[in-house]
């Protein structure tokens, strides 16, 4: 049933989405684009956290690499931009595929801390390498979208290629989701030890999810580099990271649906606390932190059994407190 | 030369080991591992600077200030969401969420300017067996040891620490002997809390603390923490005086700039080769050793 909603919904928002432009002011479609990047973003993160179960901390990290390969690509070997964006993506998906493959004997907190260590080495690297990707002032002037001899260089003309990217991703997340191998992630989360038992390779399972995710993420940052003309090591932070676990967490960790609310925090956020820019991080904090007690006591009163995840057997299940 | 480094790096490295322990300490008990902890190293040096802007407090008074309200707000926090949540995943995704929130809060308080403790009134430098070291670098040895012994007391003598050990062994037999566990994790993270405020505050004069360098200095502790097998609060500050020697010597004699990559590194090579620590023991202990 979740399908077909599911479905009616996305085809009914992707109407409403296209034809926004011809009705909206280029600051408009550009907020838009942004929105339809975050979500290609986050869905990646979707693959990895909600559904891998792996708290990610260089996911924009990730989203950094794809952008910076793209960048190189198009600026240093003169690469069209969709040829850019496939070595953007190709590139991120390598780099956490090698992150996957070295963590893979990690669990829990531990990965989390790899992913912490990695999503730092990349910002490192990001900002030390000024020969090859500018440094702290990173790489300006990559050229505009381009299909053969049309320019995407406005918010009006690039908005749906964006919407398109987003759409893309959102389906092919959803598919994912819904298929065998989205119910073997969502399995592995939950019930890791049976999926083992029954001959199912949980490593390689994470391995699959992990990299799925990293070009996800490769693939909105390299998007993103032809969209801003524009790629700097500050956008790329752990912090970046961890703002955007909130953003999926506010949504709902572990559903597709929440993925639109994050994006739509992520970029619309900005322009909704217009007076309070600086407290945007702080208000996102306390939004997350609530959504997660909020979440967590309405599982305790639904039953005492895990169900899900977010409700975790591990810690005090069964226990007489 | 290699003499003077070690001394440096053996005083960083002990006020890493004070971090280290801190964050072990809230591990073994409340398996949470916190993020934020580097962001209340920050928080405790900021709040500590602050309090002294007018000259009207001293170094004293608004060092232990600075403690308390970092104690009551990790205290408030344990009681308030980490007791709500129950998986480990969760709690963990709790402290990522405090870390930005804090991290974003101390710019809106602090400003975005670095800032050093207003003037250390220990300047000037000392002998020790030969090698030239600066008094400061000698005071802040003595006060970081006489904490770890403070808080080594606590664990192993006091009745919260007899408490905060059974929790990390067995929760459910601890709580069945009538341990109010809820109490015992808001304490231990209290505790852990505290720890890191005062290395904010040992080692704030000496190093240019902003905002942002909390999430370094987390890493840097979690590093440590790992090195010395978690949970182990005694291998945390070994870790801790093994990451600063090799910190500064790295420094010294390789490159300054990517001293923190080498640090990355460290902790993920570590990670990769030993996925549970360096000396890892059984998951949960807490020990004076």
């Amino acid at each position: 049933m979740t399908g077909i909603k599911t479905t009616i919904f996305l085809v009914c928002a992707a109407v409403v989405l296209l034809i926004l432009p011809f009705f909206a002011s280029a600051a408009t479609a550009r907020v838009g684009a942004l929105f339809f990047l975050s979500l290609t973003m986050l869905t990646g993160l979707h693959v990895v956290t909600g559904l891998t179960k792996v708290i990610s901390l260089c996911h924009v990290g990730f989203v950094g690499v794809g952008a910076y390969s793209a960048a190189i690509a198009s600026l240093r070997f003169g690469l069209s931009p969709i040829a850019g964006i496939f070595v953007g993506t190709l590139v991120a998906a390598c780099c956490s595929l090698l992150l996957a493959c070295l963590t893979v004997r990690l669990e829990e907190h531990y990965l989390a801390l790899g992913t912490l260590a990695a999503g730092e080495i990349l910002v490192n690297i990001f900002r030390g390498t000024s020969s090859i990707a500018g440094g702290a002032n990173g790489l300006s002037g990559v050229p505009p979208l381009r299909f053969f001899h049309i320019i995407l260089d406005t918010p009006s003309a690039y908005y749906p290629f964006c919407v398109a990217i987003g759409l893309g991703a959102m389906v092919f997340t959803w598919r994912l989701d819904q298929g065998g191998f989205g119910r073997s992630l969502r399995a592995m989360g939950d019930e890791g030890i049976h999926l083992e038992a029954i001959g199912v390779s949980v490593s390689r399972l994470r391995v699959v999810g992990l990299t799925t995710g990293g070009a996800l993420a490769g693939l909105a940052g390299a998007v993103s580099a032809y969209v801003d003309g524009f790629v700097g090591p500050e956008s790329y932070g752990v912090g970046m990271s961890i703002g955007s676990l909130c953003f999926l967490v506010i949504g709902g960790l572990g559903r597709l649906e929440g993925v639109l609310l994050g994006a739509a925090l992520a970029s619309l956020g900005p322009e909704l606390l217009r007076g309070l820019v600086e407290w945007q991080m702080v208000v996102v904090a306390s939004l997350s932190l609530t959504v997660l007690v909020y979440r967590a006591l309405q599982t305790s009163r639904r039953s005492h059994e895990s169900f899900s995840w977010l409700s975790g057997s591990e810690m005090n299940g069964g226990r007489p407190w | 030369m290699l003499g003077q480094q070690l001394a440096n790096g053996f005083s960083t490295g002990l006020v890493y080991g004070l971090l280290a322990l801190g964050f072990s300490l809230a591990y073994s008990t409340t398996r949470v591992v916190n993020f934020a902890h580097g962001e209340l190293f920050a928080f405790g040096a900021l709040l500590g600077i602050w309090l002294q802007r007018d000259g009207e407090l001293g170094l004293l008074p608004a060092s232990l200030l600075s403690s308390m309200v970092v104690i009551l707000a990790a205290s408030a926090f344990a009681y308030l969401v980490l007791w709500r949540l129950r998986s480990p995943l969760q709690r963990s995704v709790a402290t990522i969420a405090v870390s930005l929130g804090l991290r974003d809060a101390m710019l809106l308080i602090f400003g975005s300017d670095s800032a050093s403790f207003p003037q250390t009134r220990v300047t000037g430098t000392v002998d020790v067996f030969g090698i030239i070291v600066s008094r400061y670098s000698v005071t802040l040895i003595v006060w970081t040891v006489a904490l770890l012994i403070a808080f080594w007391l606590i664990l192993a003598r006091s009745r919260l620490g007899i408490w905060m050990r059974a929790t990390a062994q067995d929760p459910e037999l601890a709580a069945t002997s009538g341990i109010k566990i809820r109490n015992v994790e808001a304490g231990a993270f209290a505790l852990s809390a505290l720890a890191a405020a005062a290395a904010g505050l040992l080692i704030g004069p000496s190093w240019q603390v902003s905002y942002s360098s909390g999430s370094i200095v987390g890493v840097k502790a979690f590093t440590a923490a790992m090195l010395g097998g978690f949970g182990r609060l005694g291998g945390a500050v070994v870790g801790g005086i093994l990451l600063g020697v090799t910190e500064t010597i790295f420094a010294g004699y390789v490159s300054s700039a990517w001293k923190d990559l080498a640090v990355f590194l460290l902790l993920l090579a570590t990670l990769i080769f030993f996925p549970r620590g360096l000396m890892a023991t059984r998951a949960g202990r807490v020990g004076a050793g």
